[in-house]
């Protein structure tokens, strides 16, 4: 089997809050294949984003720091490379698109300029080349008269725009992989389908890999090659999407599953897992989902189980995974 | 002469400080040298109001006035006095140069530049750090440091005259005039001065200069006797004291407000308990018109001849008095109708003994002007705050 | 954009006519000037002579419409002292408050930047930490005494400096340096604290993220920001400088506005003082209007597209 792209494992990043010190992401291993998008999915809170500003070494400092684990890309150590180096990275060769577009443009530069500093910086074009690039780009994500549009400045723009802004940024310097972090959930349904379709003729174009963050399973079945699931900062199921939606084996993934609006449902109200994510700071001994889980048996609040291989690709973290393969 | 007069006298030149002169009805040219002052009454205090800190009418050289029209003189003044003008920058400087041709001898410092600085800690730095030679106002407190090393301090008795007045024409414990002399016997007025002025300045005996006309250095102020003071006071029929208001100024005059504040302490030993009032100058001015300075009051005066202090301020009657006094009225009258200097001294003799005995007043000091000069300048300053360098000279 | 003008010319007019009605009437409520122009023992008469020449008898409502009325024709009296046009006097010393206020002005600015920006980058550090000591100095103690201080220290015991008086450079050190280091610190704290805050901002992470160098990060993308809310302070420290200049300058002997305002306010020179504040008030306006145009040229979004 080929190396992957990107290999995360045990990854433990922690925060620093209020005195304490909480792991926002307690040992997760996964990796994203070249040309491959992987999803992950969780509920908020669940450390999705933490795991990929931890990839990508942009952890609110000081509060937040890896504590242990791996993150290899290419081959290459990330967490072993000076600071200098990760700059050689980030927007290079992984771009991440973040979750707040509104706030992820800087107010006082026109968003050509925001485009083209990646652009001279890592391509080395004059600054004719670059904007010439970056108007490229601009039509590239679907902003209509992008020659016009490049002066303006992020104010002037819907946040569906400036999210596009923020895709055109991230592929300016044709990344390897592309780290998405619920790009379209700050927007309404409609712009939400058009950027997911954007990405995916972006990387059907392009060759390139997605870590697409969502927490909406309805985004993932249309995108993706494959899902890692995650809860309370681990991972509780892993698999390809048809497997996964076919049959889920855990049962945080199966409510995940049953909250998805569906057309041909005409529900007022969505079916929601109850209960709500257990603050990191009380966790107990025994699996993080116990106590919302509608199997729940006495052994899963004593002993926290172990994510193991159920089937081929296909990782569960549940003592009733095998019966439910079943 | 004639010129400068009758353009000062001329009531639409608004001279300052016209009341001084206006006792002068004309001036009349005898000679080239000699010309004969016109008064409506005799006016014997005339020398001091004509002599050289005459503000109201300094000599005018009528040519230049005439060719160059009446504000050239505030520009580019000119004159016949020890230093010539050389340049003035509002605010910052004003430089002068020594008159080599100066009717009396060419003054030996040959170069004057005069600085306002208010501040006095910069004025001291200055000084101390040699950018000045001469610093005026220097507070008593600072004599003793400034009197050492590279520097030194030199005082001149002022014209000036520290005291308190009873307003003793409204009815009211003070126009008994053993009140009066209580009050006087209860202020420890040495004591004051040795705290708060340094020690530096001379006690007075009666609300007169000790270098002016007429000033008796036998006289003697009453001495400091809280005994007595009580004494009087419950012979007066206030055993237990009495509440009197004060009104004052502060940062009027050095020291003011401590001074008022000791004096104030002392008298509510004796259990006059007084009620300071600090007003504004414009406040204070507007009361004083109305003659409203009720109670006890702390105006500060000055002049060097009793006329010009005893008849403003205890005549019957004058804006400026809390005091009336027919047998005084008649002594001050004589002394200032007359020339005669003995029967001047007569009257004066006379009328400070009823002072003495009256007590309209707690006279207090007459303060020194403290200036502190570097060490090798030898000057004598004068009395009336004017800075005279024309007999200075460095060592 | 031309309405917005509109609204902020009437708006300052009325900030100035505010500002000369209140000196008008507050100069007067220390009572009326005439006895501080005579000597002691003038007679009522006099007082009353003078009081009519000048024009203190009439009603103050009266008084206060001629005022206003010969302000309007640029006329604000002649100093009772100098006997010259009150405004003119103001205006001659202009120059030199000028100079001290914009040399502290650009020393504050000078140091400040720096610090605040080094503080903010270098959080908890000893840079930090000397910058927030300095800061806290700097605000706590009065320009007065911090001037004596200097004063003190650099001319009586090192003798390094004039303590007073305009001309060299060496004599505007010491006026410069006091009257600068309140801004200084606030603007140091201010800078700091808005450079703290936009270091978090989502799109400081989105700059990182696309590999740019931290000096590009903090001095591209941050500094832009913080400046917004740091040129609001700046701009008010000009208020307070020209202010501060008054002591300062009383304090050095410095021949500017101020010490001729402080001098006019204990002679009760009232026109002076009234001519001093309006030329402030129309100053402080001025500068105000100047900043939100820095503003516009600042902060895109206040742009008009
Ligand atoms: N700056 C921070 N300081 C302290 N704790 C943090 C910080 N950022 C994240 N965390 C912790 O990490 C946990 C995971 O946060 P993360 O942002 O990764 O969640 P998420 O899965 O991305 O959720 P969402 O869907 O809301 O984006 C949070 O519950 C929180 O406890
Ligand atoms: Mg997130």
């Amino acid at each position: 089997m080929a190396e992957p792209l990107l290999e995360v494992r045990d990854l433990v990043t922690c925060f620093e809050a209020d005195g304490g010190e909480i792991a926002a992401v307690d040992g997760v291993s996964l990796h994203v294949d070249a040309g491959e998008t992987l999803s992950i999915v969780g509920e908020s809170g669940s450390g999705k984003s933490v795991t990929s500003l931890s990839i990508m070494r942009l952890l609110p400092k000081p509060a937040g720091y890896i504590r242990s684990g791996d993150i290899s890309f290419e081959g290459e150590a990330l967490r072993d490379k000076s600071e200098a180096d990760m700059r050689r990275v980030r927007g290079r060769r992984i771009a991440m698109i973040y979750q707040e577009p509104m706030t992820s443009l800087n107010p006082v530069f026109t968003v050509g300029q925001q485009i083209m500093e990646a652009i001279e910086l890592h391509l080395g074009l004059s600054r004719r080349d670059a904007r010439a690039r970056a108007i490229d780009m601009l039509r590239l994500v679907g902003i209509p008269a992008p020659e016009d549009r490049i002066d303006d400045y992020p104010h002037h723009m819907s946040g569906g725009m400036r999210q596009r802004v923020m895709i055109a940024m991230a592929l300016s310097c044709e990344p390897k992989l592309l780290i998405a972090d619920e790009p379209t959930t700050a927007l309404d349904a409609t712009v939400q389908a058009q950027i997911l379709e954007l990405l995916r003729k972006l990387k059907r174009e392009l060759g390139m890999s997605i870590m697409l963050i969502t927490h909406d399973l309805g985004v993932v079945a249309e995108t993706c090659d494959r899902v890692v699931v995650m809860y309370g900062g681990k991972i509780v199921e892993e698999g390809d999407v048809r497997s996964i939606f076919r049959k889920p084996l855990h049962p945080y993934t199966e409510g995940l599953l049953a909250s998805i609006p569906r057309i041909d449902e005409t529900r007022e109200r969505l079916h929601v897992i109850p209960g709500i994510v257990p603050n990191p700071r009380d966790r107990g001994a025994g699996c993080r989902f116990a106590s919302r889980c509608a199997y729940v048996m006495d052994e899963c609040r004593a002993r926290l189980p172990e994510l193991r291989q159920i089937a081929t690709g296909r990782n569960v973290a549940c003592f009733l995974a095998e019966e439910r393969n079943r | 002469m004639k010129f400068t007069f009758d353009r000062a006298l001329n009531p639409e030149f608004k001279a300052p400080y016209f009341s001084r002169i206006s006792a002068i009805k004309s001036v009349e040219i005898v000679d080239k040298h000699t010309v004969n002052f016109k008064t409506a009454a005799p006016f014997p205090t005339m020398l001091y109001s004509l002599g050289e800190a005459s503000f109201a009418a300094l000599i005018v050289p009528p040519k230049y006035v005439a060719e160059n029209g009446p504000d050239a003189l505030q520009k580019k003044p000119i004159g016949t006095g020890p230093y010539k003008f050389v340049e003035w920058v509002k605010d910052d400087r004003v430089v002068m140069d020594a008159n080599a041709d100066y009717w009396g001898g060419a003054p030996k410092v040959k170069k004057i530049t005069w600085r306002p600085i208010a501040e006095v800690r910069t004025r001291i730095a200055e000084l101390k750090s040699g950018g000045i030679d001469v610093a005026g106002d220097i507070p008593p407190e600072d004599v003793p440091a400034l009197n050492a090393g590279s520097t030194k301090v030199i005082t001149a008795p002022s014209d000036f005259l520290f005291f308190f007045v009873f307003d003793t024409l409204k009815p009211g414990p003070l126009q008994n005039k053993l009140v009066r002399q209580a009050l006087n016997y209860a202020v420890d007025a040495d004591a004051i001065q040795k705290s708060i002025l340094g020690g530096i300045g001379n006690r007075i005996a009666i609300t007169l200069p000790t270098n002016a006309f007429g000033y008796d250095k036998a006289w003697q102020p009453y001495p400091f006797d809280p005994a007595k003071a009580k004494q009087l006071l419950a012979e007066a029929g206030f055993p237990d004291g009495f509440t009197i208001p004060l009104v004052t100024r502060q940062g009027r005059y050095l020291k003011d407000k401590e001074i008022v504040e000791a004096t104030i302490g002392y008298l509510a030993k004796v259990g006059v308990k007084v009620e300071p009032k600090y007003l504004e100058p414009g406040v204070w001015a507007q009361v004083s018109e109305k003659k409203a300075r009720d109670g006890i009051s702390y105006p500060g005066w000055s002049g060097l001849d009793p006329d010009l202090v005893w008849y403003p301020i205890l005549f019957t009657g004058q804006y400026q008095s809390y005091y009336a006094n027919a047998e005084l009225d008649a002594l001050l009258t004589k002394g200032r109708q007359t020339l005669d200097e003995k029967e001047r001294l007569d009257a004066y003799g006379k009328a400070a003994a009823i002072i003495k005995e009256e007590a309209p007043h707690i006279p207090m000091f007459q303060p020194s002007l403290i200036y502190a000069t570097g060490s090798s300048l030898n000057w004598v300053p004068r009395g009336d705050s004017i800075v005279d360098l024309r007999r200075a000279e460095f060592r | 954009m031309a309405r917005y003008l509109a609204t902020r010319a009437i708006y300052s007019v009325l900030v100035i006519f505010g500002v000369a009605v209140l000196v008008f009437f507050l100069v007067r409520l220390g009572g009326d000037p005439t006895a501080l122009f005579l000597p002691p023992e003038s007679s009522i008469e006099e007082i009353a002579r003078f009081r009519r020449q000048m024009g203190f008898d009439r009603p103050l409502l009266i008084q206060f419409g001629e005022f206003v009325w010969r302000a309007l024709q640029g006329d604000f009296g002649k100093s009772l002292r100098y006997g010259e046009p009150a405004m003119r006097l103001v205006w001659d010393r202009f120059p030199a408050t000028l100079q001290l206020s914009a040399v502290s002005l650009l020393l504050s600015v000078v140091i400040a930047v720096p610090l605040g920006i080094a503080a903010a980058v270098n959080r908890d550090s000893l840079t930090d930490r000397v910058g927030l000591f300095f800061s806290l100095v700097g605000q706590s103690f009065p320009t007065f005494w911090l001037g004596i201080m200097l004063i003190l220290v650099f001319s009586e015991k090192l003798a390094i400096l004039p303590p007073s008086g305009r001309g060299t450079w060496q004599q505007l050190v010491l006026p410069a340096v006091s009257l600068a280091a309140y801004s200084t610190a606030i603007i140091t704290r201010l800078l700091r604290s808005s450079m703290l805050e936009v270091m978090q901002a989502d799109y400081i992470r989105t700059a990182r993220g696309k590999g740019l160098s931290e000096r590009v990060v903090v001095y591209r993308h941050a500094v832009r920001n913080a400046a917004i809310p740091t040129i609001t302070v700046i701009a008010l420290q000009v208020g307070a400088l020209l202010g501060g200049a008054v002591i300062t300058e009383e304090i050095f002997a410095y021949p500017g506005m101020g010490r001729l305002a402080i001098q006019a306010i204990a002679n009760r020179d009232f026109t002076i003082v009234q001519a001093f504040v309006i030329f402030m008030a129309v100053l402080i306006v001025a500068i105000n209007l100047a900043v939100d145009a820095c503003y516009v040229l600042l902060d895109p979004r206040l742009r008009k597209s």
